[in-house]
């Protein structure tokens, strides 16, 4: 139990580490693309332990929220600034897929590890794939928000 | 209950009407961050007010799920900021922008008014 929170305190501080990563040139990107990833986390996070698939049972705002406000609000939408900061639009269509995959395939071992060993999340009636295919297609709406949010009107 | 409930539902439907209505094309963008941006700042006022119970919304969607009443916060409250947002003068006079600032809470007042009388808040 001890140790969830530490992971927990972990996942802050890394996540904010991150955030010094980003150039100064990138922030607007990375806000936008951190605001409209929370707004998709938010909801599906909302829905999937509404339906009973997933459970936090180690969580911030315990008694209010059985969602995991870490992981939705803070630590994915980080991923997703660097995720579409870095993102190597111009490089070929196999480097960008690896790139896809690369994120996708991070976040979702690190999931798995974590929903084995600690008890900040456990899978009901989930599967690993799921949360590849997922996290995956979450990222590719972000970057379409952004191409379009950054587009000359 | 039943009419706490279609409250709900038209908050999603007047919301998404007066999104599309109100927000003119070429101002999509700013619409839709003032949104984003509202969204994001209304949860860290209302987690600690519903958290030491200064707030509760007994009829809410994904009950199951949370406590925080998300029809207004996640979605209503956000797209009535954005429409206010794309629409606000900054080069009006003081006066003329306090008496926007003031008409804009006086909406917030009369729905918490409103909200006395059911169980959304």
């Amino acid at each position: 139990m001890r140790i969830d929170w530490w992971i927990l305190a972990g996942v802050y501080v890394v996540s904010t580490g991150l955030l010094f990563f980003i150039p100064k040139n990138k922030v607007r990107l990375a806000i936008v693309a951190f605001l409209f990833k929370q707004i998709i986390t938010f909801l599906i996070g909302l829905v999937v332990v509404e339906l009973g698939m997933i459970t936090y049972p180690v969580r911030l705002f315990a008694s209010i929220n059985r969602t995991s406000f870490t992981y939705e609000h803070y630590a994915f939408p980080v991923a997703c600034a660097i995720f579409n900061v870095w993102y190597p639009y111009k490089r070929g269509t196999f480097v960008q897929l690896g790139y896809y995959i690369g994120f996708s395939s991070v976040l979702t071992i690190a999931e798995v590890i974590i929903e084995k060993y600690t008890d900040l999340i456990k899978y009901i009636h989930w599967e690993w794939y799921l949360s590849w295919i997922t996290i995956c297609l979450s990222f590719f709406l972000s970057r379409l928000f952004c191409v379009w949010f950054f587009s000359k009107a | 209950m039943l009419r706490d409930q279609l409250i709900l539902a038209t908050m999603w439907v007047f919301g998404i009407i007066g999104f599309i209505l109100f927000i003119p094309r070429s101002d999509r963008r700013k619409g839709l961050l003032s949104l984003l941006v509202f969204q994001a700042f209304i949860w860290t006022c209302d987690m600690p007010a519903f958290s030491y119970g200064w707030l509760s919304a007994p009829v809410r969607i994904f009950p199951k799920a949370s406590d925080l009443t998300i029809t207004i916060n996640y979605f209503f409250y956000p797209v009535l900021f954005s429409i206010y947002y794309v629409h606000k003068r900054t080069k009006n006079s003081l006066w003329a922008r306090f008496l926007y600032y003031f008409v804009g809470s006086r909406v917030s007042l009369y729905m918490i008014l409103f909200w006395k009388d059911t169980l959304i808040y």
